[in-house]
């Protein structure tokens, strides 16, 4: 039995993407439901201040909305959204700053990649508790800008291409960065496996 | 569909929709399926744990929002985007502003109009009136429509009278009423239009308004419901020329004001019309607010009736309103929000102040 392959939803978005465009608030409500909770996830990446992230992720939908009928078809819709947020993030950001607001969200002068903190999941068996220990572990010893890449690649599951437009790089750049995270993952990896199976059979 | 998932790597699986979905959104159905399956394969069980371990690494639960959230998102977005359409694009702003006018000198009666008129054909307002011009009055019950050559139309109410000129000179638009009409006016900046009416002198700015200057009234009133006019005592007007000053001492009104000319008084008043009208074209005639705070409440009442709020944001920062609005009028929904946030309103100067102890 093969799990149910979910609907791919690029195509989808092209079509949500068409209608909004034509004033269907059904395709926003649907581009919302789709994508909000994970661009919010972005940019708490970015500002751990849930209202702050909220507000920027609620006003890059309200412009898209009121600028529909001039706004132009993104290759990637999903790419698109991220880019949105990532920029508006900063934007705001330094807007805050400047009005002396910035003890709220702790302002750096880049958008710097905040460090994984992963809350505890109960319901999950001790040992994968204990993996994502060591992935969060791994993944903060990484450089900013690769910590950045592997999210964009694991966790909103975008191409090459799409995560050069967001960062603002060239694909060159996203397959080194990625191929370096990569690199440090394998090496520190396989000791973490070896030591995963060693654990095994001595309990066995 | 069969998908040769035993060949996955960690990173194949934690870009899986299908994988994503039981690892960030699981629910009874997928994860049987999918503990099903690392069941039966499980030598990708190692993978499967990584790619797990990676996505809720990255993941963040307590920021998640619900359906519903999203949903009221939504609305509240569709809400707050048709507030700010700019009200040139709105096809109903093609004319500069109608206003409803009523002129009112009961005891003079039509004797005084026509004395009135022969002041203006003295040359006081302007020769165009005094020769060459067109009347109408309307005696019937029902309302009449009057089409100017600018395009401009006027809808006259009954015992109401209009003059106005063959043809409009180069410079001005200029009409006398007496009684009540309704005007939309054409825009022309280079052409103003004027209405005058035995005390006062309404000068179209920018679409609709309603002018009430009946003679057995002593009050007259000029209300506005789209665009811009201004409003001066004739006697300023005069004062004015006269002396070739360019200072006026006039009121402005915009969509949703009034003025109220007391004849006893001689003073101009600027007040909210009786019944103000939601001016944002396809606004939603349904506002639901849960637990919403009172400044985002007032916030969208001054959008959509284009009338200014005043309270003390400090003293109520701890009001909220959970309440749905449709159709009811703006003093319903004042009257409503009073009751719930324990204060009261007047309205000063066409704004309405919130007088509050706080909640």
């Amino acid at each position: 039995m093969i799990p149910q392959e979910a609907q791919p939803s690029t195509n989808n978005d092209s079509q949500l993407w068409q209608q909004l465009k034509n004033g269907s608030e059904l395709a926003l409500g649907k581009l919302i439901k789709k994508y909000f909770n994970l661009l919010q996830n972005y940019g708490y990446k970015f500002v751990r201040n849930e209202d702050f992230v909220k507000d920027c992720v609620q006003e890059v939908f309200v412009e898209i909305w009121s600028r529909r009928q001039n706004i132009s078809q993104p290759d990637s819709v999903r790419a698109y959204l991220l880019s949105s947020v990532r920029k508006r993030i900063l934007r705001e950001k330094k807007k805050k700053k400047i009005n002396g607001e910035d003890e709220i969200i702790n302002i750096e002068n880049d958008l710097k990649f905040a460090e994984f903190s992963p809350e505890l999941v109960m319901i999950e068996q001790e040992n994968t508790q204990e993996t994502i220990q060591k992935v969060t572990i791994l993944l903060n010893s990484l450089p900013k800008r690769q910590r950045e890449v592997i999210y964009l690649r694991f966790y909103q599951n975008l191409e090459r291409d799409e995560i050069a437009q967001i960062m603002g790089v060239n694909a060159q750049s996203v397959s080194n960065l990625l191929q370096a995270a990569f690199k440090t993952i394998r090496e520190n990896w396989s000791g973490l496996i070896f030591h995963y199976l060693f654990l095994l059979n001595f309990i066995s | 569909m069969n998908k040769n998932y035993q060949e996955y790597s960690f990173e194949d699986f934690s870009r899986d929709e299908s994988f994503r979905q039981w690892v960030l959104n699981p629910d009874d159905k997928n994860d049987e399926l999918w503990k099903k399956w690392v069941f039966e394969n499980p030598d990708c069980a190692e993978n499967i744990k990584i790619a797990k371990a990676f996505l809720l690494t990255l993941h963040e639960k307590d920021i998640l929002l619900n359906n519903d959230d999203l949903a009221l998102i939504t609305d509240k977005i569709v809400e707050e985007s048709l507030l700010i359409i700019p009200f040139w694009r709105q096809t109903a702003f093609k004319f500069a502003a109608s206003i409803l006018l009523t002129l009112s000198i009961g005891f003079i009666g039509m004797k005084y109009y026509v004395q009135e008129s022969s002041n203006l054909t003295s040359g006081k307002i302007t020769h165009n009136l005094s020769s060459n011009y067109l009347e109408e009055e309307n005696i019937n019950k029902a309302k009449k429509q009057i089409t100017l050559e600018d395009g401009s139309l006027i809808t006259l109410y009954p015992k109401s009278k209009i003059r106005y000129p063959k043809q409009f000179s180069a410079q001005i638009r200029e009409v006398y009423l007496i009684g009540q009409a309704f005007f939309k006016v054409t825009k022309n900046p280079k052409r103003p239009f004027w209405v005058y009416t035995n005390y006062i002198s309404t000068q179209v700015l920018g679409t609709s308004f309603m002018v009430k200057a009946f003679e057995n009234e002593k009050n007259i009133k000029v209300e506005v419901h789209s665009g811009k006019v201004s409003v001066y005592r004739r006697e300023d007007l005069e004062k004015a020329k006269l002396q070739q000053k360019n200072e006026l001492v006039g009121i402005i009104l915009t969509p949703n004001q009034e003025v109220d000319y007391s004849i006893a008084e001689a003073r101009l008043l600027k007040s909210i019309i009786n019944r103000p009208e939601v001016l944002v074209a396809n606004s939603p005639n349904h506002f639901n607010f849960d637990e919403t705070p009172i400044a985002e409440v007032f916030g969208i009442l001054e959008k959509i009736y284009g009338i200014n709020i005043i309270f003390d944001e400090k003293n109520m920062e701890n009001c909220y309103l959970t309440a749905s609005f449709s159709d009811e009028s703006l003093y319903d929904k004042l009257k409503l929000i009073c009751k719930i946030t324990h204060s009261t309103y007047e309205i000063v100067d066409a704004q309405i102040i919130i007088h509050s102890k706080g909640c």
